[in-house]
């Protein structure tokens, strides 16, 4: 990306930033609303401990704030495109062990996986923007590459639905602090541009 | 085998080709067709139809192409429009299709000049639709969590065909179901919105004969929200006597928007709203004091919100909450004024001290009570004697001298500043000058002029005057620079026209009070009602005294300026004269005698005047004297002819005697002849 950035970029990168900042926060708020609901919903123990579930991405990385633009919006990118398979699958899980009986909790959870969508576009503009490539999505996702889990139990299910709501609960805040890192001016990106030249 | 079920298989045939239906159109067999059947046609573009004649049909009997007639619902289309395409096909076009109907029939004239119907087509015609104009959307907040997006678009002209409107919405990646409306064609409401992601939207107009779409709308629906007013808005009084506390609650987390808020209150019973300045609460918050109210009001608030970055819309006012602020002390003493009645006997006054009620903004509460306290300033020893009273007069009675009195009004939270009054022995003190009054439209100006520099305050008396009752005092009292004042009745009685009032002006210093001066005054004068009632007391041969009465004061609606008397005899001209107003008496002279007259008086005011009952008298004939005057000297030359006539047969009495009384012999002594003896001579 060129050291001088044009005046409608950043304006756009700006409002792109602001915007997502916005959604990633509307987010958090919908999946800790729709958490309280599923753990009541699925007969949980809310203080219920939950191991690292496989394929679920996780939030805390250590050197966050030695991460470049670009590394920050590609880990989120693919964070996402995770959630948005994960979401999809735990909809699927739900309308077949209720069937439409609750469509309170199937048009929440809906509309998180749309919120999750619309975010990763976001990305995926930004990314643009620093005139990066998209990575495609087959070459991050498991659906192609490893076999497709085993299927799970229904606890397990409930176990596993209860860890990633719970973990993109914490990826939304960690989105809002990157993007925030994004948004301030050009040396951040400056420097970005430089260390993205090295693979 | 096989030809059993061969048989049942020709009979079953058999037996459907005998039931079934024909299949080219029914038991009835038409002769003919048209194409297109039921076109849906575009107003005012052209259109060919052609009828096109069965060969079976043609067999009945002489039946061509030629012999076709159109008719549009029994219209007969005119014959220019046909053209004969060969023998079983004819047309017909339609230059412009705003001259069709439904149906379309294509008859033939038959055999013996029958016309027959061979078929009929519906013709739609229509327009395709414009493209929607004025697309814009709003989001409403229903509930805390609810936010439906509701479009509004100008569907274009009718278009005479069914037109399905569909509102469209997407992503860039992403694409939702279309909203349909319901029962209207101008607008649609999709359930829930998602915010944050730039969506386009925008409306198709579909008909039978096109599809028009309006130009997108690109927008965050974050920014075309009208959220709900805030709820749970609640009133408390703070510490201070000016002071309001409001609390609210916000049905928007911050996570979707912050807001900013428009607070507007005013007075109870007031219709005019203030608003607290936008600057205050263009923040995000729960909760505003606001300052700066009066004491003991109630005020009514309401708020509004909307997102802090102006984009949007307002929401509705909220709920209207009341709060009353705390009492405070009274901001002034009351105005206080004194009538002395010295009638019992000059040196035992009875004062009565009238005050009048603090006005709202001034009591700052309610007031408990009044505290009088008077002093006597001629007597040092003297104790000071306080009452306190409830109501807003109070009766003394005290020995002729110098008084000061001093009023509080008290409320719950304390007394408000002192009014002081100073009743001094004798008004000697200097009275103003030049009182004068002048009615301006529908107010009483009264003006005079100040004595000198030293008068603090004037005390303003005005009564309606009334000859049936006392007239009663309404006073005012008004700072010592003023050098006139409206008297336009303020408190409780207007100032009326065509009444009298008596006004008096009382100067007050520091160390003394001016006599008063007093004025007669009228709004606006009239004629009288009613004319004076004229009399005679005394009524002479060429004069007459008239008497009558003052009119009173109910009756004079005015000052009255003179009184007219006018009189006349009976086929005589009338005669006019003036009076002065202040006589009630007067002689009217060179009178005719013994003439019947006929008096009136009319009282003149400024505005008119009217005239009294008529009064006729009748002048003597005779003087005064007259008649004695004739009579006893008549009487007296009497008495002396008789006099001198007694006197006059006293001196010829003895003629009189004689002829009156002749001496007549009397008869008994009457004899012939005395024959007496010679008696000698001696």
């Amino acid at each position: 990306m060129a050291a001088a950035e044009s005046p409608s970029a950043a304006l756009r990168r700006r409002d792109l930033c602001s915007r997502g900042i916005r959604l990633a926060g509307k987010m958090r708020a919908d999946v800790v609303d729709l958490l309280d609901a599923y753990v009541e919903q699925q007969g949980l123990d809310a203080s219920a401990s939950v191991a690292a579930v496989e394929g679920v991405p996780l939030a805390a990385v250590e050197r966050w704030d030695e991460q470049t633009g670009t590394q920050r919006l590609l880990e989120n990118l693919a964070a996402y495109r995770a959630f948005r398979a994960l979401l999809a699958q735990m909809l699927e899980e739900q309308r077949e062990q209720l069937g439409e009986a609750d469509a309170g909790l199937g048009r929440a959870l809906a509309a998180v996986l749309l919120q999750v969508s619309a975010f990763a576009y976001h990305l995926e503009e930004l990314l643009r923007l620093e005139s990066r490539g998209i990575p495609g999505e087959e070459g991050d996702e498991e659906e192609d590459g490893p076999p497709p889990p085993p299927r799970l139990s229904l606890f397990e299910q409930k176990l596993r639905g209860l860890g990633v709501l719970r973990e993109l609960a914490q990826w939304a805040v960690r989105s809002v602090r990157d993007l925030r890192q994004l948004a301030k001016p050009s040396p951040a990106t400056g420097a970005a541009s430089g260390l993205a030249e090295s693979p | 085998m096989f030809s059993r079920w061969n048989w049942v298989a020709c009979g079953f045939y058999l037996v459907l080709s005998i039931c079934s239906p024909d299949a080219s159109g029914g038991l009835v067999q038409s002769c003919g067709h048209i194409i297109p059947e039921s076109p849906v046609l575009a107003l005012g573009s052209n259109f060919t139809a052609l009828c096109i004649l069965n060969e079976s049909c043609l067999d009945f009997g002489n039946i061509y192409a030629s012999q076709i007639i159109w008719k549009i619902k029994n219209r007969l289309v005119p014959k220019e429009q046909y053209r004969e395409i060969n023998r079983t096909v004819s047309s017909v076009t339609f230059n412009d299709t705003s001259s069709l109907a439904t149906p379309l029939t294509c008859n033939i004239l038959a055999d013996g000049q029958i016309e027959q119907n061979i078929y009929g087509i519906t013709v739609t015609v229509g327009l395709a639709p414009e493209k929607p104009k004025n697309l814009s959307c709003i989001v409403h907040q229903e509930s805390r969590f609810t936010y439906p997006m509701t479009c509004t678009w100008n569907p274009g002209r009718h278009t005479f065909l069914d037109t399905q409107f569909r509102l469209r919405y997407r992503w860039p990646e992403q694409i939702f179901p279309d909203c349909i409306p319901k029962d209207v064609n101008n607008s649609c409401t999709i359930d829930d919105t998602q915010f944050f992601v730039n969506t386009e939207i925008w409306v198709e107009a579909t008909n039978a004969l096109g599809k028009a779409e309006s130009d997108p709308l690109v927008l965050d629906p974050i920014d075309i929200v009208k959220p709900l007013p805030p709820q749970n808005v609640s009133v408390t009084s703070g510490l201070l006597p000016t002071v309001l506390q409001l609390c609210w609650e916000n049905w928007i987390t911050d996570a979707v928007m912050t807001l900013k808020f428009n607070i507007r209150y005013r007075v109870v019973g007031d219709t005019n709203w203030m608003e607290v300045p936008p600057e205050d609460t263009a923040s995000p918050r729960t909760s505003f004091s606001i300052q700066g109210l009066r004491p003991y009001t109630e005020y009514v608030f309401s708020i509004r919100c909307m997102k802090e970055d102006g984009a949007g819309y307002w929401s509705d006012w909220s709920e209207e909450k009341t709060g009353i602020t705390i009492e405070d002390q009274p901001s002034k003493g009351p105005p206080i004024w004194r009538i002395i009645d010295t009638s019992q006997s000059p040196a035992c006054w009875t004062v009565h001290l009238i005050w009048k009620a603090l006005k709202p903004y001034e009591a700052n509460g309610v007031i408990l009570q009044y505290e009088l306290t008077v002093r006597d300033k001629s007597s040092l020893s003297s104790p000071v004697k306080k009452y306190n009273v409830t109501n807003t007069n109070h009766t003394l009675e005290l020995r002729e001298g110098t008084y000061e009195v001093t009023l509080i009004a008290r409320n719950s939270v304390g007394p408000s500043p002192p009014s002081v009054l100073l009743i001094p022995a004798s008004n000697s003190k200097a009275p103003v000058k030049n009182l004068r009054t002048l009615p301006k439209h529908d107010k009483l100006w009264v003006g005079w002029t100040a004595p000198n520099n030293y008068v603090l305050k004037y005390v303003i008396e005005w009564c309606l005057m009334s000859s049936s009752s006392d007239c009663i005092i309404e006073w005012q009292i008004v700072l010592g620079d003023v050098q006139g004042i409206d008297l336009k009745g303020i408190y409780f009685k207007g100032i009326k026209p065509f009444k009298c009032y008596l006004i008096t002006v009382y100067p007050l210093y520091a160390d003394g009070q001016g006599s008063g001066q007093s004025v007669k005054a009228y709004l606006k004068q009239d004629r009288p009602s009613k004319g004076p009632t004229v009399q005679t007391k005394k009524v002479g041969k060429a004069e007459a005294v008239l008497t009558w009465n003052h009119l009173t004061v109910e009756e004079q609606n005015g000052f009255i300026r003179n009184y007219t008397i006018l009189y006349k005899t009976i086929d005589g001209n009338e005669t006019v004269v003036t009076v002065d107003p202040s006589k009630t008496e007067y002689t009217l002279s060179s009178l005719t005698s013994d003439t019947l007259y006929t008096v009136r008086m009319m009282a003149s005011t400024d505005n008119g005047s009217r005239t009294g009952p008529d009064f006729t008298f009748t002048t003597q004939k005779f003087g005064k004297g007259e008649i004695e005057a004739i009579v006893v000297p008549v009487c007296l030359a009497f008495l002396l002819i008789v006099l001198l006539g007694v006197l006059f047969c006293f001196n010829k009495r003895d003629l009189i005697k004689k002829h009156i009384w002749p001496i007549v012999p009397d008869p008994s002594k009457s004899n012939i002849a005395q024959w007496s003896p010679q008696v000698p001579a001696k």
